[in-house]
């Protein structure tokens, strides 16, 4: 369970493996806080990330309202199906791009 | 040399210990140059007898003394000290070693005599410093311990104004068969049940993002707005606006309310639904054993205003051998000893037309699948059943006392455009109004249920121009609120007016109730025959107005109704 990010220009790649859930918030929280003005776009790679939970869900949404709100700034990419049914069932189709 | 022990605000005490009067002054003497105040005991019975773990920094106890001897008295000064640490040094020397192994169970440290200042200067230091560690130590755990019982408390507290808030407006139906677990409540998931005065069962289940009293001190005010409204007869989708609107105000950004608004409605024999991001439910039929799945539509409530949410909700047309099984995320995520969920299969696997309490079957299976060792309290299950037999409604008929109120004549008028169309329900609005005039409160729900059918009508069939024989059948029922609602969002013109007129009459009063709409109208001599006919799925609106008042008229081609409804006070 951890968090890494890498920055690449203005875009920002934030990769969480394991479980993304309550016990991330403080970490997430940092990675969010750490977040610079010339960043432009987030990728949030859920590649290694095995289960998303509501706490999860409102980070992300911290996450979307540090970029300004607007749907194109953060991505969420590679969700196994498990965690995709979870962001589907949230309907977070409306407020991320989900790839 | 008086400085050494200046980390305490008065000087240190210790308590001497010794039948040797010489060694005694000697100690003693020692002691008072490093800054100590001494108290001196000729045996162990005098030490015990003058020792007061209150009083003293330190105690030197001699072995060998006559009526008591140190190891003893140091064993019962021991006892008296609870949770505090006041070091106990034994004073060895000479023959005394022998018993340094005894000693050892009970004392802290030795010194040899002959003293040495220094030597006792080091030790004493570090037995206070020792000391302070415990005693900062003590201090902090009984702090931690009175923060502790004053936050269970605070909890206790908590969780009973969460009970009294969620459960004040609680209508029990016996439609709604739950458990939730006491935990799960104070996790944030809430169950709210109420009828509306024209005995629509409104219902919403809801789970808050994160646990504990934060969750669920959100849930106050999305409690009271559900109630409130109900009671007033508004609809899921303006409650859930409501609700989102006013979540969206309270929650931070990382908080939502993911809940599920239903709307039972008798009358029509439909299901409507709002999803807003709990997992998916299962509509299932005892008779078929068809599962049909919902699978949520809209956001959780509390993330985008009501502007943006543009709710979508579903209709579906039911049967009373129907019904609909939530629950929150506890239950699909249960696991057990292997680490595997009970899941949706879990859930589904249970449903079946054997079994007609297939929800005591899912908490069984549940508890199987959890083990005893393993059990989380975090379950939320909910059946929804549609039953339209007439016992399980009408339980909240108003029984109020009517209040004796001299009739008097006015008349009010209300012009809705499409603007207002569009965006809400005015009937309990104006219903409300009126009731205020007058004191027409008993009668409440009669005049609520005329107005709603003259407004759905006005709206459906004239501003709308929606026809009507869509809904003979159960698919064209569905068809129909979906244009409806297609065709509402598409208004661009058209209004509604309402004009409530009110006059003495015998020993009460008469209500008119005039409508009007910018339609074209219809054919009011086809409509009238056409009810006999038709009486599943529509056209009971208007066969209800005239069971309630003493007469319904049609005029300006079916642009205007006119009904009037007298009533006597008792």
């Amino acid at each position: 369970m951890s968090i890494s990010s890498q920055t690449t220009g203005d875009k920002l790649t934030i990769s969480i493996s394991g479980r993304f859930d309550f016990d991330l918030h403080r970490e997430f929280r940092a990675a969010i806080d750490s977040i610079s003005e010339s960043t432009k776009h987030i990728t949030v790679d859920l590649r290694t990330t095995e289960y998303v939970d509501s706490s999860a869900l409102g980070m992300l949404l911290m996450l979307k309202s540090k970029m300004g709100d607007q749907k194109d700034k953060v991505s969420l990419i590679n969700a196994k199906p498990e965690v995709k049914k979870i962001l589907e069932i949230a309907n977070f189709g409306q407020l991320f791009s989900l790839a | 040399m008086t400085a050494s022990n200046n980390n305490f605000a008065s000087s240190p005490k210790a308590l001497v210990a010794d039948d040797s009067l010489t060694q005694q002054l000697l100690l003693s003497h020692i002691l008072e140059e490093l800054g100590y105040q001494v108290t001196t005991a000729n045996n162990g019975k005098e030490a015990t007898e003058l020792f007061d773990p209150e009083q003293f920094d330190v105690v030197f106890m001699d072995i060998e003394m006559p009526i008591m001897d140190g190891i003893e008295a140091a064993r019962m000064i021991r006892k008296t000290l609870v949770d505090r640490f006041i070091p106990i040094v034994f004073i060895t020397g000479g023959d005394s070693d022998k018993y340094i192994d005894r000693c050892a169970d009970v004392g802290d440290d030795f010194i040899k005599k002959p003293f040495s200042a220094n030597i006792l200067s080091v030790k004493t230091r570090s037995f206070l410093r020792i000391k302070q560690m415990y005693d900062e130590q003590i201090r902090q755990k009984k702090e931690i311990e009175k923060f502790k019982a004053q936050q269970d408390k605070e909890h206790d507290t908590a969780a009973d104004i969460y009970e009294s808030i969620v459960n004040t407006g609680y209508m029990q139906s016996p439609n709604v068969h739950s458990s939730l677990s006491p935990m799960s409540k104070f996790n944030g998931d809430i169950l709210l049940c109420a009828y509306t005065p024209a005995d629509k069962l409104n219902f919403l289940l809801g789970d808050f993002t994160g646990h504990g009293i934060t969750a669920s001190l959100a849930s106050a005010p999305a409690a009271e707005i559900f109630y409130g409204m109900t009671a007033k007869g508004y609809g899921i989708r303006e409650i859930a606006e409501e609700i989102n609107l006013k979540l969206k105000k309270l929650l931070p950004v990382n908080m939502f309310l993911a809940a599920t608004l239903a709307c039972l409605d008798r009358e029509n024999h439909n299901l409507s639904l709002i999803t807003c991001g709990l997992p998916d439910h299962f509509l299932f039929c005892k008779e078929t054993g068809s599962i049909e799945t919902i699978v949520s539509k809209n956001l959780p409530l509390g993330i985008i205003s009501s502007s943006e949410l543009n709710l979508t909700e579903k209709h579906h047309a039911v049967s009373s051998s129907q019904r609909l099984i939530l629950f929150t995320d506890g239950i699909i995520e249960a696991e057990n000893s292997d680490g595997i969920p009970f899941g949706f299969e879990g859930v589904k696997n249970r449903l079946n037309t054997s079994d007609d309490s297939c929800f005591d079957s899912i908490l069984s299976a549940l508890n199987t699948h959890q083990g005893k060792a393993n059990q989380q309290d975090d379950i939320t299950l909910v059946r929804l059943t549609c039953d339209f037999a007439t016992e399980k409604w009408s339980l909240y008929a108003s029984n109020d006392n009517p209040i004796h109120i001299d009739p008097s004549s006015w008349k009010t008028s209300a012009t809705l455009d499409f603007n207002t169309l569009k965006r809400f329900n005015p009937v309990p609005t104006l219903v409300n109004s009126i009731m205020e005039i007058q004191g027409l409160t008993p009668f409440r729900e009669s005049i609520f249920l005329v107005v709603t059918e003259l407004f759905i009508n006005s709206l459906d069939h004239g501003v709308l121009e929606l026809d009507s024989s869509l809904k003979s059948t159960p698919d064209g029922f569905i068809q129909f609120f979906d244009l409806k609602q297609q065709r509402l969002e598409q208004l661009s013109k058209g209004y509604i007016k309402f004009i409530f007129s009110h006059e003495p009459y015998k020993n009460g009063g008469k209500l008119t109730i005039r409508i009007q709409d910018s339609g074209n109208g219809f054919d009011t001599q086809s409509m009238t025959q056409s009810l006999g006919k038709n009486k599943q799925y529509s056209g009971r609106g208007l066969e209800l107005i005239r069971q309630i008042c003493d007469s319904l008229e049609y005029s300006n081609g079916g642009r205007q109704a006119t009904t009037i409804f007298t009533w006597e006070n008792n």
